[in-house]
């Protein structure tokens, strides 16, 4: 495993065994730790859109987090650009930090309420010492404005967020996300605060970026249309654990876990009969990450756990991501973009 | 979700509903009655006692249902219900709405932007744009379902069918809607999509669109609909 990757590898981001910790409730004597995120490895290459899929709670924005290191990851590699950005600090953790951009989700929120569209774009500039005259500057701001499909640049860099509309906001978040010209960009769920009409714009952005520039994304969502809509791969999270992950296509038309095929149904609307019965709506709620299940920690929840008749395999041991399908012969010996991998001991294996 | 009192145990809120329009009601009365009505939610007894920070969003949102259905109404007005939760918690609330319908004889007027929401739990739509209601009809009819393919009259109720990802459909993102809804602080003259509408007419900028029946039930306020059904 250790025979790294990185060489010769097209991969601007790879997270090896990602654990992140933070300290649970109770009383010193008594308090466990929770792991929000527990083992969880993945690979983006350049220009590739890698969708993390997961209900709240799951994890997903903890592993954003901490892949931008706005969170300390308690163990585990981060590797971008031939640094480990779990161990960096300082000047060079600045540095790498310029490869790795972030959209938040609430675009109300996430820009500064006092500050021109202009001042919010220029930031990263001057935060990263890019761009030597004003001049300059000013050029690389509305350019990137341009580039976010913010026209015309020149008159919106003067005004301010609240005389924006939700969309336009979040084409403000991009266009600083995309002014020092990032590798890979974190977006965490970037659409979901928005209408309908203006939702299918800033994907269609996102996705023309990635076409123009190169662009990476890690794109964190909850909604698996809108992931097999832009992405290339999609990784699916549950309670801090990737349980599948493979090309969009492959895992939304042929899922090999339960939980994916759960999500699909709800999602597709395929759970509802002919007389409008909901039928078959995975009950319960995500389990605390405080108070992991045993073995599987899916199986309480499982519908094919219980159809199997409870195996005991399911609650006694903790299944591993594996192979299901392949589409195309491995191009590196670790890590497969065409591989479908799925961590379930009875991984459905109906063909798409 | 953020309609509870985060400082009262989600019983004594209930509780309250009950007693605000009921103030003689018997206090073992009004108890069992809050049992019976987190019990029809499908929240455990054991966690009646919680405040609303214990509860998961989904949680919340059952215990605003088992309140709003304190007095026995016989309308639920269902604002956005499901916005805030993610995909598994919608499923089980607008399954419980279904459920509460049939069991407790409801009415609902859900209010919501998702359209796969509407096509779980709504018989019939009614499509808003800039304070009109500019087409409605069976759910079935407007945004196809069980089988029938959609049969939208108004384009921007097409392009709002259009803007929701399909995952029986094609893998192409929608083309969107360019613009905003108009002010409407200002006078309107002609149709109040006009600007934004990808088959406006110039008839569409001069007079306000007719209302025209498309089948029993199924109306659309707009010209190109009225050139299509003559």
């Amino acid at each position: 495993m250790t025979a790294s990757t990185t060489r010769g590898s097209n991969h601007v981001l790879e997270v090896r065994d990602l654990v992140v910790q933070f300290a649970g409730r109770g009383s010193w004597r008594h308090r466990r730790a929770v792991k929000a995120v527990d083992g969880v490895s993945f690979d983006i290459e350049k220009g590739e859109i890698l969708a993390l899929v997961g209900e709240s709670g799951c994890g997903k924005s903890t592993i954003a987090l901490s892949v931008m290191r706005l969170l300390e990851p308690t163990s585990g590699r981060i590797i971008s650009g031939g640094e480990d950005l779990a161990t960096l600090r300082g000047r060079a953790l600045r540095r790498a930090r310029r490869r790795v951009q972030m959209i938040f989700q609430d675009p109300f929120g996430s820009l500064n309420q006092r500050q021109t569209v202009y001042d919010t774009v220029v930031e990263p500039l001057v935060i990263h010492k890019l761009g030597t005259t004003p001049q300059e500057r000013r050029a690389m701001v509305i350019e990137a404005l341009d580039l976010a499909h913010l026209r015309p640049p020149e008159r919106l860099a003067s005004v301010y967020p609240h005389e924006l509309s939700g969309g336009q906001r979040q084409r403000v978040a991009i266009a600083s996300a995309m002014v020092i010209r990032p590798e890979l960009v974190i977006a965490d769920e970037p659409v979901s605060m928005l209408d309908v009409s203006a939702r299918a714009g800033i994907l269609r952005l996102m996705m023309d970026l990635r076409d123009r520039l190169g662009t990476s994304y890690l794109f964190i969502t909850h909604d698996l249309a809108v992931a097999w809509m832009v992405a290339d791969r999609i990784a699916v999270v549950y309670l801090g654990r990737i349980v599948e992950i493979g090309p969009a296509t492959s895992l939304v038309d042929g899922p090999a876990h339960p939980y994916t095929k759960a999500l699909l149904s709800v999602s597709s609307g395929d759970d509802v009969s002919e007389d409008g019965e909901i039928t078959s709506v995975l009950s319960g709620e995500t389990p605390s990450a405080a108070n992991v299940p045993s073995g599987c920690r899916f199986h309480p929840r499982c519908p094919r756990y219980l159809e199997l008749g409870e195996p005991e395999r399911c609650r006694a041991e903790d299944p591993q991501l594996h192979v299901v399908r392949r589409r195309v012969p491995p191009s590196s010996e670790v890590y497969d973009a065409n591989a479908h991998q799925c961590a379930c001991h009875f991984a459905i294996e109906e063909a798409p | 979700m953020n309609a509870l009192n985060p400082v009262q145990r989600v019983d004594r809120q209930i509780l309250e509903a009950i007693t605000a329009h009921d103030p003689r009601v018997e206090r073992d009365v009004a108890n069992a009655r809050v049992l019976e009505l987190l019990d029809l939610v499908g929240i455990a007894p054991a966690r009646s006692k919680s405040y609303p920070h214990e509860f998961s969003g989904g949680m919340r949102q059952r215990a605003m249902i088992a309140m709003a259905l304190a007095c026995r109404p016989s309308l639920l007005i269902a604002d956005e219900p499901t916005t805030a939760l993610d995909v598994i918690s919608q499923a089980q609330i607008l399954a419980l709405l279904s459920t509460l319908r049939r069991s407790e004889d409801l009415s609902v007027l859900m209010i919501s932007h998702d359209l796969a929401a509407i096509k779980r739990v709504c018989d019939r739509i009614v499509v808003m744009y800039a304070g009109i209601m500019v087409e409605t009809g069976t759910t079935e009819e407007v945004l196809g379902r069980h089988g029938r393919p959609a049969a939208a009259a108004h384009p921007y109720t097409l392009a709002l069918i259009e803007a929701h990802p399909d995952l029986h459909g094609e893998r192409l993102l929608a083309q969107g809607l360019p613009g905003h809804p108009p002010d409407l602080s200002k006078s309107i003259v002609g149709c109040r999509f006009a600007d934004r509408c990808p088959s406006v007419m110039p008839i569409c900028r001069t007079e306000a669109p007719p209302t025209v029946t498309l089948s029993a039930g199924h109306v659309a306020v707009c010209h190109l609909a009225a050139k299509g059904a003559r």
